[in-house]
């Protein structure tokens, strides 16, 4: 080889060789780390191609297929870090491999629709309400934060909620304090412990004793969404802790009409997000009741998913729980509250979620 | 199609390059103007009419003009007025019924998909008409040359604005080589690299500057129009790099658009370097015929006056344009009555920075479409009791520090210096062909990542 043959053998090759791979290679159709389907091969209709609908579908579907696309993603990752962009994927690289989501963007005006909504919701249907703000990981977990960051807003926040007259317990210190591991390294969410000593808080706040819990088993190989939004590929995964009480209990929980006798679904230990063996996830309505407690404890929470390990404590104190979740429910609360009698109604968001939410209105309906 | 786009770069040009060198001389321009075709539809097709309409009444008029050498003057002026009817159309009936909206109101505004790269193509034909006109060309017979000469797809949608006449011999006969191939490689890898990993991430700086607004203080506001500064020559001469860079795989050897232009120590040796084709355009077919400065100071003002608001109308369809050709237009006359001798007198760096300040701000003008942003931004810019950038601004900046200062280093000439030194020495191609490799590598994975998007919620 010549040198004057070297550059357009390189050239060509990398382009050729990428484009005969992500022609052979097997397509996935899911991406797990992106949890969605990925692009179907465009439908060959005349309407479709001359309207250039077919070739943005092929745009989608060639950069969804291109062969070892999460590679690509890592490598850019990795190299954007290298230069000194942290956090321009929506997630801090930290010390201690914490990857921290960056701040929420959202405003005052913001809150104040929001906490507005939750006070008119209790007082309209005459329930005696808490709240429970999770705060964000980068507000509490400040000393792995790198030095330079954008700023964590929930002390605006809390200062807001505090004001609204809705009794709020303040996990800022707690949390502060502690020293056990309270968020997840690569997911948004509290670890057990943290769903520990927020259910601790709880029963301190309510005025009763906790009931104790001891580690059942602990499931290793957790990536959350922090690391799926992050693409540094090469970081280490979480453990997951499953807490069950140590007085044993015996549940029905309801879920679309299906009954199932445990607060863990070990199923979804097999899926791409492990985080929803609590409670299955994410659904519009969830109804736990307690068949080991004689009380007559009836809770209504309106939540986002850091209630789902919450619950799976809170829920050997209620005999019933029904647990609503504004983004996906759709129906009439008033029903539940009334045919239920209930009269006890817990918020529990995280601090993004409960700022920034679209969705809450619906509770009103 | 786009040339940052994982579509052209692993599936089009992969098919154009391979058939281009297997088919035999005869069918090569058939072939890139096939393909030019498909380039150009890709994002609109209805508007490959359009082209096909342009490139066969064009290329009437060229033979007309060549047969009815008597009327050739008229045929110009109906061919000048039909393609400039065109890009009026196209172009500017959305931004002319505004205007006239506000004399007489009550206007429907027509908001119409603007043809990519018809502001770049319809100056291509225009050269081409008045260079026959003036027999300064013969008339293309041939449609697939002239076809191939108006569609070309490496500077389809953003030039270099090639005239006719210095490309004629090229269409006509022109020889491959892997040299040139090898320089085409250079080229394009280097303007990829400006595009995707400079030009989008000071893009994202400027964005999230912007957004950040007051709070960003004096400090991020100069540093939000560095990065606007760095974004637009980035992705502008990175795109001419990388349309030269292609017309060398073929063959073709285009003028060059961007010569180091920050280094200027004037705002007349600033435009003899940035947009190079274009500037020549005007001069040749607007100021030049108008009388330029042959017909005393008074006409020359007049003239210039009128090649700048059109440059500046050229680059988008509204006032803010206008207004910052006009700007450009009165800082050039300024030079020429007095100003360049003052400059030459002084030191380098003080002509430097004079030239970067005036051109930063002008990017302003360029930027803010509307005129209470602009009027916002420079509040802040100069509001000096808010000085400092709030702590979101300061990450912002700090953050992009690296990657600004290798964005200052590439706009000096310092790697091309390097490389003109470098590239005789033996074992050079080695480090050469790893640099490549690396940036080729570098910007796919820019490329794919910005299709990854993580659905964070399901059922959302």
């Amino acid at each position: 080889m010549k040198k004057k043959h070297v550059l357009p053998i390189i050239f060509c090759t990398f382009i050729t060789l990428f484009m005969v791979l992500t022609i052979i290679l097997p397509k996935q159709e899911r991406s797990a780390n992106e949890k969605r389907v990925l692009a179907k091969f465009p439908e060959f209709t005349w309407d479709n191609i001359s309207s250039g609908k077919y070739m943005s579908e092929f745009d989608t579907y060639l950069a969804d297929h291109f062969a070892f696309r999460e590679k690509w993603v890592g490598a850019y990752s990795y190299a954007s870090l290298a230069l000194g962009l942290n956090g321009t994927t929506g997630v801090y690289a930290c010390d201690d491999g914490y990857l921290i989501t960056t701040p929420a963007d959202y405003s005052e005006s913001q809150i104040k629709r929001n906490i507005g909504t939750l006070k008119t919701f209790a007082k309209k249907n005459n329930l005696d309400a808490t709240l429970i703000i999770v705060p964000s990981t980068g507000y509490i977990m400040d000393e792995v934060l790198p030095k330079h960051h954008e700023k964590y807003k929930d002390d605006m926040l809390f200062d807001m909620a505090k004001n609204s007259d809705i009794p709020l317990i303040d996990l800022r210190d707690t949390f502060k304090k502690s020293n056990e591991q309270l968020y997840y390294k690569t997911d948004h969410h509290l670890t057990s412990d943290g769903a520990l000593l927020m259910y601790q808080c709880y029963t301190d706040f309510k005025g009763y004793k906790p009931n104790e819990f001891v580690v059942a088993t602990t499931i290793d190989g957790f990536y959350g969404t922090s690391y799926s939004k992050s693409g540094l590929w090469k970081k280490s995964p979480d453990s997951i802790k499953i807490y069950k009480p140590v007085k044993p209990c015996n549940f029905t929980v309801t879920i679309d009409k299906q009954n199932y006798d445990s607060l863990f679904f070990e199923k979804q230990l097999e899926t791409e997000d492990k985080y929803q063996v609590f409670l299955d996830g994410n659904h519009a309505l969830t109804r736990i009741v307690n068949n080991s407690v004689d009380n007559d404890k009836r809770l209504l929470i309106i939540k986002d998913s850091f209630a789902h390990c919450f619950t799976t404590f809170l829920a050997t104190d209620y005999k019933e729980i029904f647990m609503v979740d504004p983004r996906y429910y759709r129906g009439s609360l008033k029903d539940i509250i009334t045919n239920n009698n209930l009269n006890e109604v817990l918020f529990l968001y995280g601090a993004d979620n409960l700022a920034s939410s679209t969705d809450l209105g619906w509770i009103l309906f | 199609m786009i040339f940052s786009s994982i579509t052209f770069l692993f599936f089009f040009l992969v098919a154009t390059i391979a058939i281009y060198y297997l088919l035999p001389r005869s069918l090569k321009n058939g072939w890139l103007l096939l393909t030019s075709l498909f380039f150009y539809g890709y994002g609109e097709p209805i508007y490959i009419l359009l082209m096909v309409f342009s490139i066969v009444s064009n290329y009437v008029l060229g033979i007309l003009m060549g047969k009815f050498e008597k009327k050739k003057k008229m045929i110009l002026v109906i061919g000048i007025i039909f393609n400039l009817l065109l890009l009026g159309y196209f172009k500017y009936a959305g931004f002319l019924t505004e205007t006239l909206n506000l004399l007489f109101k009550n206007l429907a505004v027509k908001t119409i998909a603007l043809p990519i790269g018809i502001s770049f193509y319809t100056f291509q034909i225009m050269s081409y008409l008045i260079d026959v006109y003036r027999g300064d060309c013969k008339p293309q017979r041939n449609i697939v040359m002239f076809g191939t000469y108006v569609t070309m797809f490496p500077q389809l949608i953003a030039g270099p604005i090639v005239r006719y006449r210095d490309i004629e011999l090229q269409l006509e006969s022109r020889t491959e080589s892997f040299e040139m191939f090898g320089r085409g490689v250079e080229l394009f890898t280097v303007g990829l690299c400006k595009k995707v990993l400079l030009a989008n991430t000071f893009g994202d700086l400027f964005e999230s500057l912007t957004a950040i607004g007051p709070a960003s203080g004096v400090v991020g506001h100069f540093v939000a129009i560095i990065a606007f500064s760095l974004q637009i020559y980035f992705d502008f001469s990175g795109y001419s790099d990388m349309a030269r860079g292609l017309g060398n795989m073929f063959g073709f050897e285009f003028v060059k658009n961007f010569d180091y232009p920050y280094i200027s120590k004037s705002i007349t040796e600033f435009w003899r370097r940035w947009h190079i084709s274009l500037g020549t355009w005007f001069k040749e077919y607007v100021y030049i015929p108008l009388g330029g400065n042959r017909n005393g100071i008074v006409k020359q003002i007049r003239n210039i006056l009128i090649v700048w608001a059109l440059t500046g109308l050229w680059h988008g369809a509204s006032w803010n344009f206008v207004l910052w050709g006009v700007y450009y237009g009165i800082l050039l006359i300024l030079e020429k009555v007095f100003l360049l001798k003052a400059l030459d007198k002084a030191p380098a760096f003080i002509g430097r920075i004079y030239t970067l300040a005036l051109v930063a701000l002008g990017w302003m003008l360029f930027q803010f479409t509307d005129m209470s942003d602009l009027g916002n931004f420079f509040a802040g810019l100069f509001s000096f009791q808010n000085f400092g950038a709030s702590t979101d601004a300061t990450y912002q900046i700090l953050s992009h520090l690296p990657l600004l200062i290798i964005g200052f280093i590439a706009c000096l000439p310092v790697a091309r210096n390097l490389f003109e030194k470098w590239k005789d020495k033996k074992g050079f191609i080695v480090l050469e062909s790893i640099l490549i490799i690396c940036a080729l590598v570098l910007c796919t994975s820019a490329l794919v990542t910005s299709t990854y998007n993580p659905f964070l919620y399901f059922r959302f």
